[in-house]
């Protein structure tokens, strides 16, 4: 397995609050990561980290065994990495679906018509082609995710990094989402709280405590929503 | 807020090619807007009333819009007669001017022609896809850029202030003429403004996450000229140029 | 504050639109592609602002805005009042194409030079933020209105005592933008003080 994404030893803290990553040390090649830890804990600040959004105050990051320092670096990094926002909203900001999706695809330097047949091609294994030409801010909630799902594996990533995608999320959508996700062959981290579908989804389970990162020994935890009183927590079967 | 509600429809010039409208339209409504006199505005105002036929607008709401954006031309209509000077004739023994009276009529002509012409030429495309018209006529991309963004986050900003408006309202706040409602307004808006702040970085992130770096690339659409979008445009060339010289030599 | 289609002359629809021409593209030059968004943001503010209707006396009139818009983008304020005054026209048939350029320096010129005037006290603390705030939002409507009447009274010397009468409404009006810029400044400095910075590291 080759690695992807190294952190050596990063810290980062926000103006006036304590470390929220302390000396964390993490590794990242074709698994599927499951991410999980209680609100304010650090899931969020360790995967805009691991983009670039946010600079480690100290430690080091490495793509691909080469320490990434300049906005160069972060600009290749950012083509192999694919972020799913928890609010779609601050996703998608085109006036219709099917230049949202096409906006990437521009970016890297596609023709109008590549990139608008990667894009149509996109919504279609997404099941979600009807919508092309709607306008954006007046999709459902679920529709929209999908839609921002859509833009970023239009990009061809090799990792994604979803925050929270299914919350607020109906259902049906959910469903979907999940299937999605589990048929996909790329590696991901997963911030979460919903464990159903992270069983689904991830193979192995990560904690972020107190501003380091475990993972969780035994594997992926047996966890599923049903009727007994641990339904809702991660448990094990004896 | 109705936005866009002219858009949807399957007239011609719903079909029409957006960069012909907008050249077409772009003359056609300054020609009309500087024409001098009666004779050359109506019939301005005759195609206008066409072109609102052709476009197959709902009636309804056209009259709607018409209404709420005639403030400022009715304020004219009834302030010029009483104020402009010149020969005055009594009406119910108030003295009106007639010149006043004159230009008053003739603007409220050329207000709601042209508010015609721009729903049944305009109206009836998308914002988007007139951004992207306007960027092939050479609106620079930043501009464009500009305009699609503001228009894609205006409903955005609307529901987060009538949420702010609403809890306002649930806990006793009703609106007067005092200092306290107007703190609480700015509060309101102050508080808009910090959260569609914080919702431009993070929109900002997701575009540099997907390779922006200042260079804006829309999707055009591929575009589909009919001859009736020949027609109509050379229509509204000759019919600007022609009412324009009669209006100012005829 | 929209003057509407068909009431100006073609000399002074071609002034406001070549000083809306040459504002906008100098606004457009001095903007950093990563501030795009947020001048974006503050143009649908703008262009929401005036569906708000504020009591005063017996009615209700709608806000402008342009003095908070010009204090925190400066010359960017050009821009963004111009794609929002294109939005209202199209999308509710506010003002108009013909008229947009003279309707834009209308609004934007005096936020635009009351902003760069007093955003060296808007970033202090204290008495002069308070100045400038309420100053700002004061004389953006009040200069709108004087160049709104300037604009009918070059078109036709008939229009005088019509313009007249809506810079004396404008007073009213100027003052209640005027308090409630303050109180929207006064909130922007406690909560997120950075946004009355936005300009500061410009180009």
């Amino acid at each position: 397995m080759s690695t992807l994404l190294n952190l050596d030893n990063v810290c980062f803290s926000y103006p006036h609050c304590q470390p929220i990553l302390n000396n964390c040390n993490f590794s990242i090649g074709d698994q599927r990561i499951g991410l999980i830890g209680s609100n304010g804990s650090g899931k969020t600040t360790l995967l805009k980290i691991l983009v670039g959004l946010l600079k480690p105050q100290q430690g080091r990051l490495f793509h691909q065994g080469s320490e990434v320092t300049s906005e160069r670096d972060y600009r290749k990094l950012r083509k192999n990495l694919g972020f799913l926002f928890q609010n779609s909203n601050d996703q998608l900001f085109s006036p219709t679906v099917i230049e949202d999706i096409a906006f990437g695809p521009l970016n890297m330097g596609l023709t109008q018509d590549q990139a608008r047949e990667r894009s149509l091609q996109i919504l279609k294994k997404l099941d979600i082609l009807s919508l092309q030409d709607q306008i954006t801010h007046r999709l459902s909630g679920g529709e929209k995710k999908l839609v921002a799902l859509a833009t970023v594996l239009v990009m061809n990533p090799r990792l994604l990094l979803l925050d929270e995608p299914t919350n607020n999320l109906d259902p049906e959508t959910r469903e979907k989402l999940t299937a999605i996700l589990r048929d996909l062959e790329i590696a991901r981290i997963i911030i979460s709280h919903d464990w159903d579908f992270l069983t689904e989804t991830t193979d192995e389970l990560y904690s972020i405590e107190h501003g380091h990162l475990h993972q969780c020994k035994d594997g992926h935890v047996h966890v599923h929503q049903h009727v007994h009183e641990h339904g809702d927590k991660p448990h094990h079967h004896s | 807020m109705k936005e866009e509600r002219f858009s949807v429809g399957g007239s011609p010039l719903h079909r029409g090619s957006v960069k012909l409208k907008l050249c077409g339209g772009l003359l056609f409504i300054p020609a009309f807007a500087i024409t001098p006199s009666y004779r050359e505005a109506l019939i301005f105002l005759f195609i206008s009333l066409l072109l609102t036929a052709i476009a197959r607008l709902p009636l309804k709401h056209v009259i709607n819009r018409l209404v709420l954006a005639n403030f400022f031309s009715l304020f004219l209509f009834i302030t010029l007669p009483l104020t402009y000077g010149g020969d005055p004739f009594l009406i119910w023994g108030v003295p009106v001017s007639k010149a006043g009276f004159l230009l008053g009529g003739l603007i409220v002509i050329k207000t709601n022609g042209i508010l015609l012409a721009l729903i049944a030429l305009l109206g009836t495309s998308t914002v988007s896809s007139l951004g992207h018209g306007l960027n092939a006529l050479g609106v620079s991309d930043r501009l464009t850029a500009l305009l699609l963004f503001s228009y894609r986050y205006i409903f955005v900003i609307e529901q987060e202030f009538k949420r702010l408006q609403r809890a306002a309202k649930i806990r006793g706040f009703s609106p007067g003429t005092n200092v306290h409602t107007y703190r609480t307004f700015g509060y309101l808006i102050g508080m808009t403004m910090v959260k569609s702040w914080d919702q431009s970085q993070r929109i900002h992130d997701a575009m540099v996450l997907r390779g922006y770096d200042g260079q804006f690339f829309p999707l055009t659409n591929p575009s589909n000229r009919s001859p009736f979008d020949l027609i109509l445009f050379l229509g509204l060339v000759l019919a600007s140029i022609i009412l324009t010289f009669l209006g100012y030599l005829g | 504050m929209h003057i509407s289609e068909g009431v100006l002359s073609l000399p002074v629809l071609a002034t406001g639109g070549t000083i809306t021409f040459f504002s906008t593209m100098y606004g457009l030059k001095k903007l950093d592609y990563d501030k795009i968004m947020t001048v974006a943001m503050f143009s649908s503010a703008f262009f929401v602002a005036s569906f708000i209707h504020i009591p005063l006396g017996p009615g209700s009139v709608h806000l402008l805005l342009s003095g908070i818009v010009g204090l925190i983008l400066g010359w960017a304020a050009f821009p963004a009042i111009l794609a929002a005054l294109f939005l209202q026209a199209l999308l509710f048939q506010y003002g108009g194409l013909a008229v947009i350029g003279v309707n834009t320096v209308i609004i934007a010129a005096p936020a635009v030079i009351l902003g760069l005037f007093f955003r060296p006290w808007l970033v202090q603390p204290g008495k002069k933020r308070f100045i400038a705030s309420g100053a700002a939002g004061f004389f953006s409507i009040f200069f709108s209105s004087l160049l709104m009447a300037a604009a009918l009274i070059a078109t036709d010397a008939g229009f005088a005592k019509a313009a007249l009468l809506l810079v004396a409404w404008s007073i009213p009006v100027s003052i209640l933008e005027g308090v409630i810029t303050i109180s929207i400044v006064k909130f922007l400095a406690t909560v997120q003080p950075e946004i009355l910075f936005f300009s500061e590291n410009s180009k």
